[in-house]
């Protein structure tokens, strides 16, 4: 089912620096007085003089975050309606309106809220809100950031990372100015996106079981392929862990420990590096979790159907093969 | 179109009046008379001994004829004014849906509007359910739960305008019922009162109630109705003084605002709406047919103002 939607622009950032705002030391100490008073109950514990290390040590603001990335995919004359910012792990200012201030900083001031307490589910459950909305541009945030001030007993981000995404609606045909460069040396990397991606497909599975998701997704992507053998699959790592193959299909994997950002992360190599030749693409993630388990499909835009022929390299190689993520500028994090 | 199915709300039993909050969050007594001579807030109500999930599942066993109809629940929206209230990764809002048996619906938490976030919530449901096919008991419906403790400083009081009570609320929407139809909802942040927005303090407190004005005014402009033609205003209970001066600058009489729950417990944080919501019908407040308004402020860093229109 056509969603009407199109992924317009895409941009993406590992990020290396401190936050400026932990800079700050009254924000500094209201943050340590929230993460105590957030703990406490849990019998966990923020340690002892934490908050006097380094900002560059505590961790992220997923606004400045998400704040970097908006100019990259979205020019002063292109106004948003809807902004979503999904997350999964909170960020260290974690008593901030952080959508609200985005709404701020995004042309058109859109309507914004954030999305967490889903995993990876999220972002996808952002483009389900997207489609519904129907309007003509929608700002789809993932973002994620490493530091957690106490013993979590899980599994952290790698890296702080965010990806951001423009989606528009079909009937908009407004001029595309997508950059198939790198940003500035440490800046946003805008993708390349070409005539842009049809959302052709968009689906939720709940109370998915770990034992059961390996075969429930090979259905979809069987479903959305069609047996097609030009079409690429992008996974989660959680997802590709448990992969059972598809035949016919290049199968693109996630960077580990970047539940939030990394299927994403990984679609946009996939765009990037089929942008001479674009073909479609089945995009899955399974929230191991909370057993969500989210399927999109894209399509070149302006093709009426998914359709391509395999390329000359890809037919050296064996119909089901395994990628890791382009570009990874710290491929030994995962 | 979206509409209310049921309702139920939550409170601790508990209550604790405003000067017992002045030793433990260091207010002065100049500021307790101020919240109960000019603001009128009186008593917030608080349990130590509820956890969230308590709260939450509490408001949702209120709701009688869940039980038979969770099949049809697609969608648990948690709307939330705190981003963050647990460490992570603990997850109240999928506690709650295994505990009520919601564990096929598609549940998340929907925030970062601060006390605004519920209006959004409901809006987010009722797009949600309006592409949602029908399930083999009947047509979709989704929950939207508010609830929160006073769990940190911030979420205790605002600094000479409001104090916050614990509590919690669930409400079940369809996309097609008739008993309180959605017929407009209007939204505006100002993201410029965030911590980075450079915007001062005394800047918002100039242009809160003009700014509510407006979203009551758009809500009202896109539902075909005038101010004149509501029959009941649902406030955030923030405070009394807030709604006296609204009501002044829009030219809306005060007794068409259902203030009551102002006094007795305070700003519970999403869940107003629905707290007053209760009372209007306890209280049968509203005929088939009236249009009632129901306004939100969320001013964390950042602000929202929303305003929903209803038709009973």
């Amino acid at each position: 089912m056509e969603t009407g939607l199109r992924l317009l622009r895409a941009a993406r950032r590992t990020f290396t620096g401190p936050a400026a705002l932990l800079g700050d030391p009254v924000l500094r100490e209201r943050a340590a007085g929230y993460l105590a008073d957030l703990t406490r109950p849990y019998g966990l514990r923020v340690p002892a003089g934490l908050f006097d290390a380094p900002a560059a040590a505590l961790g992220q603001s997923y606004g400045e975050m998400a704040a970097e990335l908006i100019p990259a995919v979205v020019p002063p004359d292109e106004p948003v309606d809807l902004l979503v910012l999904a997350f999964a792990v909170h960020d260290m200012l974690p008593g901030r309106a952080t959508a609200a201030y985005l709404s701020h900083v995004c042309p058109g001031t859109p309507m914004s809220f954030a999305l967490c307490d889903q995993g990876s589910a999220a972002a996808f459950t952002g483009l389900r809100i997207a489609r519904a909305y129907g309007c003509r541009r929608a700002l789809l945030l993932a973002v994620e950031q490493a530091v957690l001030p106490y013993d979590a007993a899980v599994p952290v981000p790698a890296r702080h990372r965010a990806v951001a995404m423009l989606y528009d609606a079909l009937a908009d045909d407004g001029a595309h100015r997508d950059g198939d460069s790198d940003g500035a040396a440490g800046g946003p990397e805008l993708i390349g996106l070409g005539g842009g991606a049809r959302v052709t497909a968009l689906r939720q599975h709940v109370d998915v079981d770990a034992g059961d998701v390996a075969a429930l997704a090979a259905a979809e992507v069987g479903e959305l392929t069609a047996g097609r053998t030009d079409v690429a699959v992008v996974l989660g790592a959680d997802l590709a862990a448990v992969w059972p193959g598809h035949g016919g299909a290049a199968v693109t994997t996630g960077p580990r420990r970047q539940p939030s950002t990394g299927v994403w992360w990984a679609l946009l190599d996939r765009l990037a590096g089929d942008a001479a030749r674009p073909r479609p693409v089945v995009v899955a993630d399974y929230e191991p979790g909370l057993n969500y388990l989210s399927v999109v499909a894209l399509a070149p835009a302006g093709r009426s159907e998914p359709v391509g022929e395999r390329r000359a390299d890809e037919r050296e190689q064996p119909l089901v093969r395994l990628r890791g993520t382009d570009g990874d500028p710290d491929p030994g994090a995962g | 179109m979206t509409a209310i199915e049921a309702v139920s709300v939550f409170l601790p039993q508990r209550r604790v009046p405003v000067e017992s909050l002045a030793a433990p969050l260091g207010l002065s007594d100049m500021q307790v008379r101020l919240f109960r001579r000019f603001h009128g807030l009186t008593e917030v109500r608080r349990d130590p001994g509820l956890s969230l999930t308590d709260l939450l599942l509490r408001a949702a066993h209120g709701l009688t004829a869940l039980h038979t109809l969770r099949r049809r629940v697609r969608f648990v929206v948690y709307g939330r004014a705190f981003p963050v209230v647990t460490p992570y990764p603990v997850n109240p809002l999928h506690e709650v849906c295994r505990a009520l048996g919601l564990g096929h619906a598609l549940a998340f938490t929907l925030t970062q509007q601060s006390c605004a976030s519920a209006l959004a919530a409901i809006d987010v449901a009722g797009r949600l359910l309006a592409s949602e096919p029908d399930t083999p008991d009947g047509p979709p419906l989704a929950l939207v739960l508010t609830g929160e403790k006073a769990f940190t400083r911030d979420a205790q009081f605002i600094p000479e305008t409001s104090v916050f009570s614990e509590g919690a609320s669930a409400c079940l929407l369809s996309a097609g019922g008739g008993r309180d139809r959605l017929l407009a909802y209007a939204c505006h942040q100002r993201g410029e009162f965030d911590v980075a927005g450079g915007e001062s303090p005394a800047r918002f407190q100039r242009a809160y109630r003009p700014a509510l004005a407006e979203v009551i005014g758009r809500a009202l402009e896109r539902s075909g109705t005038t101010l004149s033609e509501l029959r009941l205003v649902l406030p955030h209970n923030v405070n009394l003084m807030t709604w006296k001066r609204l009501c002044r600058l829009i030219g809306l009489p005060l007794d068409r605002v259902l203030l009551d729950n102002v006094t007795e417990t305070g700003h519970v944080f999403c869940a107003d709406a629905f707290v007053n919501y209760r009372t209007a019908r306890q209280r049968d407040l509203l005929r088939p047919g009236d249009r009632y308004l129901v306004a939100a402020v969320g001013a964390g860093d950042g602000a929202t103002f929303a305003a929903m229109v209803f038709e009973h």
